[in-house]
This record gives structure tokens, C-alpha cells and sequence, in this order.
């Protein structure tokens, strides 16, 4: 009754015509990011985190929740249409989106991408609004050993999710740790790793690393390569799904929101994972699995579902304890720290308005986007067609404005190519970048539980396999990294063969 | 990966020696009170271990082949380092040049010299990008870009 009512104020926040203009800004920027290969919702919001300075905390989340979930919707028209992910979420649905779209059902395919979105959107909601209060609450429990165990545990998920070598992500994360360490010492304020430069002292800035890895990056590796790029030339007719194909869809989509919610919850999975699981599981399930990848719109619903249901789940461990999910919800939690708010269990309790105004724009957002997206279909593919060699300028121009407005700053905008540099070698030699970033946002937060941890138990490290949640997490850490060592195969491999 | 894990590895061993000697000079403290360069000093030495365990692996695996995402005689090198070289010199210059005179220098040196597009149309959509930024970042979002010599 209590969740209710404050969801009832939470819709009242989101309806609030300043709040409504950004979470359309959102859900509009999110879909184009989704669209547009190359830039992802993390580059965007780098980009725009400067820009919510001068914005109130609320609204500033709203819109980066707009991003976030709807760069899952329009990440899918160009999986559909050109068989070109806008998103790694969106790449299993190239298999069966593409197919569609050959057979000429590219319309239905578009239009049960946008309602199983919309529907795990919106229905995972229920579960973000059930779960994140109780976990919050539990949260409270936690002591320095706890978080720093949990945020352990959370690395060694990704670590273990890595579609390299395991070696290799821990090496990155190891490099985030150090990253995380430049500045000024928590505890002495003795500068650490600055060499002199005042720019260093607040730390490396996350935006300027993000928009460096994964925006200028992409485009290197893009320009080193062909500029061509064919949009399938196809009518774009009905839209809307037959019964048929809900018939076959709609356990496929129930399936894939309850799956996607539940992995996005876990830190590390991030929203890539779950779209693989799904399409896998729809294809066990399937009574016709051999017609998986020619054109099953199972193939499309289930995916498209369980990527929109992950973003919602992320938001759980955010919201409720402040730890990030993924790279996203990693720059969102750095924008909390910024606007002065207090991410973790204390955040439902001291900021209502916020989570519940977030959680209140999500249902309003989700169906902006199924407004948005089905009759705008035509204006995406539209802005597909911009050529490749037009578009990079431009993304490469927004990475160095946003780079800048971050601090006003040139020192940023050097930080942000040096790492656009290291991205591109990283891609190049087989390394990846979410160890680091997720690494670089926790480091801080690690070495301040760490720290706290080390006094209260005066130097020994048994408590953290003395306080039973802590324990549970080490444990469970532990047992990731040997199961990885142990055995040969990985998630992160099958989902690495099935990308192939 | 063979030869290319050697390079990188060795690269991260030889970074990850360098960062534990400067936690080590920063002060590790001890373990009821951890120092500055604790923290970094822990993630220096698994950086250390991993890169070693790499290099070990790759040294003793004879490389199969490189397996590069695209072949080198494919990779226009060429759009790269144009790229990365002319965000340095915008860097560089920004200040002292202004964000208007600077981002349509450098719109116009990408689409001429990257994408191979025609004069006419390069200067067109520079000039259009440029003003569209400046009017969306200096004007409505008070980033206060730099002026430079043009003083907009």
C-alpha cells in the first residue's frame, strides 16, 4: 500500500511538464543512440552529464533512465533493417530481425521489437518497484566489509562474463583499480599518480574515459575500415504484429522480461547477457528449433524483451544499494554523486522523489517510445542513410565538446583522446573495456570500504568471511573466478560463438 | 593472439612494475592502517600477475597467426591517424583559434580529408554543424565554449 502510494507521487514528479520534457529528451536521444551504430547509451550520456549541472537532480535522472531503456528500443531497427547492431543488446536480434525483413516482414518484426519492449519495460517495472524498497532496506545492514565484499563479487562477474581470456579482464579491472586510485588520498589528501597536473587531483574523470573507450574508439575502428554501409531497401508495411505472430510471441516475451529483470538485477550481466539466454532458451523451448536464424519472430519478441526487462533490473542494485550494474548505470551513479545525492540503501529514505519519480517516468517513458518509435520508424531509417563519413564527424566533434563542458577543461579533452587511443589498441589486441570502467567507478568506493573495513577489524582480513553477508559474497566471488579457471568453457565464449 | 598477447602483456608487466614502485615510495602503511598507495599497491600486483601470466602463456604457445580483427593490408591506418592527429591539434588549439573557427576547420578537414567528400559540400555541412553546435552548447546550455580570435 505504501509502495502505491508513493508510485502514485512518483507519477505526479514524472507528470510534471519539466520532468515529461526530459524524459521525451531521453527516450529520444536513447532511441537515436540505439539506432545509430557507434554511439551507445554510455557515450551519450558522458556527453549530456555536463549539460545537468544546471538541472534539477530528478530530471537529470529521468532523462538518463529515458537513454537508458530507450536506446534498448532503437537499438533493434537497425539489427532489423540492416543487420547492423545499434547495440551489442541488440546483436542476437539480427539473426531472426534481419530474416524477417529479407522475407519482406521487416514491419511485423519492427513492431513486436517495440511492444515486447514496451511490454518487459513496463512489467518489470512492478518487480524494480517490489524489490529495490525491501533491498534497500536490507542494504542498511551492511557495513564496510559487506559493500566492499559485494562490490568484490560484482567484478568478479564480469570478469567472469568476459568474452576473452580471464587473464585479460582481470588485468583490466586491475587498471581501473589503479585509475581509480589517481587523485587526492581519501584519508591523508596526499596526491596520488597526479604529477603535478591540477586537473588530475580530483581523479580521472569517468565521463571523459567512457566517452574516450567506447565513443572515439568505435569510430577508429570504424574509419580504418570501409565507409559503405547498405540499409536493406524495403516497404515498411503493417506494423502491427498478426495474431499469429502474438500467439507465438507473447509466452517468448513474458518469458524473456522475468529472465532479463532477474539478470539485470546481478552486477556485471549488464543487459547483453540476458538477450542471449533468452534466444537460447526460446530456441530449447521452440517446437520448431532448426527454424531459428531464417526468420521466427520468436527470435525478435524474446530478445527485444529480455534487453528492456535488464535495464529496468540494473536499476535494482542501483538504486537500492549504489552499486552499478554496468557501464550505463555506472555514469548514472557517478551523476548522483555529483548532483550531492547519497546513492545506496539511504537514497529511497532521504530522496523519495527521485527514485520514485524515476521509477513513475519509466511507465510514462516506456510509452512514449511505443508512441515514438512505430510511426518514426520511417525517420530512423532515414537518419541511417546519413552517410558513415558525415557521421563520425559529427560523433567525434560531440565527444570533444563533451569532454570539454565537463570541466571546461582542455586537460579533459586530452584524457578523452588518450583514452580513445587506448580503447582502439585495446579492441585491437583482444582487451575489454568493462572490467575497467565498472572498476574505475567502484575503485574509490572498494578502498574506502577497504579502509574502514582494515580499522574496525584492526588489520585482519578474516572479517570478511566473519560477517555471514560478507562471507556469502567472498564466497560466491571465489567460486566464480575457480568454476572460470577450473573449466575451459565460459558464458562469456558460448555468447562470443554465438555472436559469430 | 600469439605474438600480439606478448607485446600487450609485456607492456602491462612493465606498467604494473612502475605503478607498484611508486605505491611502494607513496607509502603502503600496514594493515591496521593502510597508506596511500595501498590500494593501488594490491591492484599493481594483480596487474603484475596476470600480465606475467600471459606473457608466460603466449611465450610457450608458438602463435598460430595473428588474428586481428581486420587484416592489416584492409586497415586504413592513414583515417586514423588523421583522425587521432587532428583531435590533438584541435585540443591544441582551441583556446587560442575560438570553438568556431576550430570546429569548422576541423569538420572541413574530416570531411575533405576522411570521408573524401566534395568541397562544396564538406564547407556546407561544416559550417551548418558548427553553428548548430555553438547554438545548442554555447547559447542554450551556457557551456561557455572558448572564444578565441574571432571573440564568438
Amino acid at each position: 500500500m505504501e509502495s502505491f502510494q508513493n508510485l502514485v507521487m512518483g507519477l505526479g514528479t514524472a507528470l510534471h511538464p519539466v520532468n515529461l520534457f526530459y524524459c521525451f529528451i531521453g527516450v529520444l536521444i536513447g532511441t537515436l543512440t540505439g539506432v545509430l551504430p557507434g554511439i551507445g547509451p554510455v557515450g551519450a550520456i558522458s556527453l549530456l552529464l555536463p549539460v545537468t549541472f544546471h538541472v534539477p537532480p530528478v530530471s537529470a535522472f529521468i532523462m538518463f533512465a529515458g537513454i537508458m531503456y530507450g536506446a534498448q528500443y532503437g537499438g533493434s531497427t537497425t539489427s532489423i533493417l540492416v543487420n547492423i547492431p545499434g547495440e551489442a543488446s541488440s546483436v542476437i536480434t539480427c539473426m531472426d530481425g534481419y530474416a524477417m525483413a529479407r522475407k519482406g516482414r521487416a514491419g511485423p518484426a519492427l513492431g513486436m521489437a517495440a511492444f515486447a519492449s514496451f511490454i518487459a519495460g513496463t512489467g518489470t517495472l512492478f518487480g524494480l518497484v517490489l524489490i529495490a524498497p525491501p533491498l534497500a532496506e536490507f542494504g542498511l545492514r551492511f557495513g564496510p566489509p559487506e559493500y566492499f565484499s559485494l562490490m568484490v563479487c560484482g567484478l568478479t562477474i564480469v570478469v567472469y562474463l568476459a568474452r576473452g581470456s580471464i587473464a585479460k579482464a582481470l588485468m583490466m579491472m586491475s587498471f581501473g583499480l589503479i585509475l581509480a586510485a589517481v587523485g587526492l588520498d581519501p584519508i591523508s589528501s596526499h596526491p596520488r599518480f597526479t604529477y603535478g597536473v591540477l586537473a588530475l587531483r580530483d581523479g580521472v574523470g569517468l565521463a571523459q574515459v567512457v566517452i574516450g573507450l567506447f565513443g572515439v574508439s568505435e569510430v577508429l575502428i570504424t574509419v580504418e575500415r570501409s565507409f559503405s554501409r547498405v540499409v536493406f531497401e524495403t516497404k515498411i508495411k503493417e506494423l502491427l504484429p498478426t495474431l499469429q505472430d502474438w500467439k507465438d510471441s507473447i509466452l517468448p516475451v513474458l518469458r524473456a522480461s522475468i529472465l532479463g529483470f532477474f539478470m539485470g538485477i546481478i552486477p556485471g550481466i549488464s543487459v547483453v547477457i540476458p538477450t542471449f539466454v533468452s534466444y537460447s532458451l526460446e530456441k530449447k523451448l521452440s517446437k520448431y528449433p532448426e527454424k531459428f536464424g531464417t526468420g521466427v519472430i520468436e527470435g525478435v519478441a524474446g530478445p527485444e524483451a529480455a534487453n528492456n526487462a535488464a535495464a529496468s533490473g540494473t536499476l535494482v542494485p542501483l538504486l537500492s544499494l549504489g552499486i552499478p550494474a554496468g557501464a550505463s548505470s555506472a555514469i548514472v551513479l557517478g551523476a548522483l554523486m555529483i548532483y550531492g545525492l547519497n546513492p545506496g540503501p539511504l537514497l529511497i529514505k532521504e530522496s523519495p522523489q527521485v527514485f520514485w519519480g524515476v521509477i513513475g517516468s519509466m511507465y510514462i517513458g516506456n510509452v512514449m517510445l511505443l508512441l515514438l518509435n512505430l510511426p518514426l520508424i520511417g525517420i530512423w531509417v532515414k537518419i541511417l542513410k546519413i552517410p558513415y563519413g558525415i557521421l563520425f564527424s559529427l560523433i567525434i566533434l560531440f565527444c570533444l565538446i563533451g569532454s570539454y563542458t565537463i570541466n571546461n577543461s582542455l586537460t579533459d579533452m586530452y584524457i578523452m583522446t588518450i583514452f580513445g587511443v587506448m580503447g582502439y589498441l585495446m579492441k585491437k589486441f583482444d582487451y575489454e573495456a568493462t572490467p575497467l570502467i565498472l572498476a574505475l567507478v567502484l575503485g574509490p568506493m572498494m578502498e574506502n570500504a577497504l579502509h574502514r573495513s582494515m580499522i574496525i577489524s584492526r588489520g585482519g582480513f578474516l572479517v570478511f568471511f566473519q560477517r555471514p553477508i560478507s562471507a556469502i559474497f567472498f564466497g560466491m566471488a571465489l567460486l566464480i573466478l575457480l568454476s572460470s579457471f577450473l573449466s575451459k568453457k565460459k558464458l562469456g565464449e558460448d555468447i562470443l560463438n554465438m555472436e559469430e | 593472439m600469439g605474438r600480439l598477447d606478448i607485446y600487450s602483456s609485456g607492456f602491462w608487466l612493465l606498467v604494473s612494475i612502475y605503478i607498484a614502485i611508486e605505491s611502494y615510495r607513496l607509502d603502503l602503511g600496514n594493515w591496521h592502517t593502510p597508506g596511500p598507495g595501498y590500494f593501488s599497491f594490491g591492484a599493481a600486483l594483480l596487474l603484475g600477475v596476470m600480465s606475467l601470466s600471459v606473457l608466460v602463456k603466449a611465450l610457450l604457445k608458438p602463435p598460430k597467426g595473428e588474428t586481428l580483427a581486420v587484416a592489416p593490408e584492409e586497415v586504413r591506418w592513414q583515417n586514423v591517424v588523421l583522425v587521432l592527429g587532428s583531435m590533438f591539434f584541435y585540443v591544441l588549439l582551441l583556446n587560442s583559434v575560438g570553438f568556431v573557427l576550430c570546429t569548422f576547420l576541423l569538420l572541413v578537414f574530416f570531411l575533405l580529408g576522411v570521408s573524401r567528400q566534395r568541397c562544396l559540400t564538406a564547407i556546407l555541412i561544416a559550417s551548418l554543424v558548427t553553428i548548430g553546435s555553438y547554438i545548442v552548447f554555447d547559447i542554450l546550455l551556457n557551456a561557455q565554449l572558448p572564444k578565441g580570435i574571432l571573440g564568438v
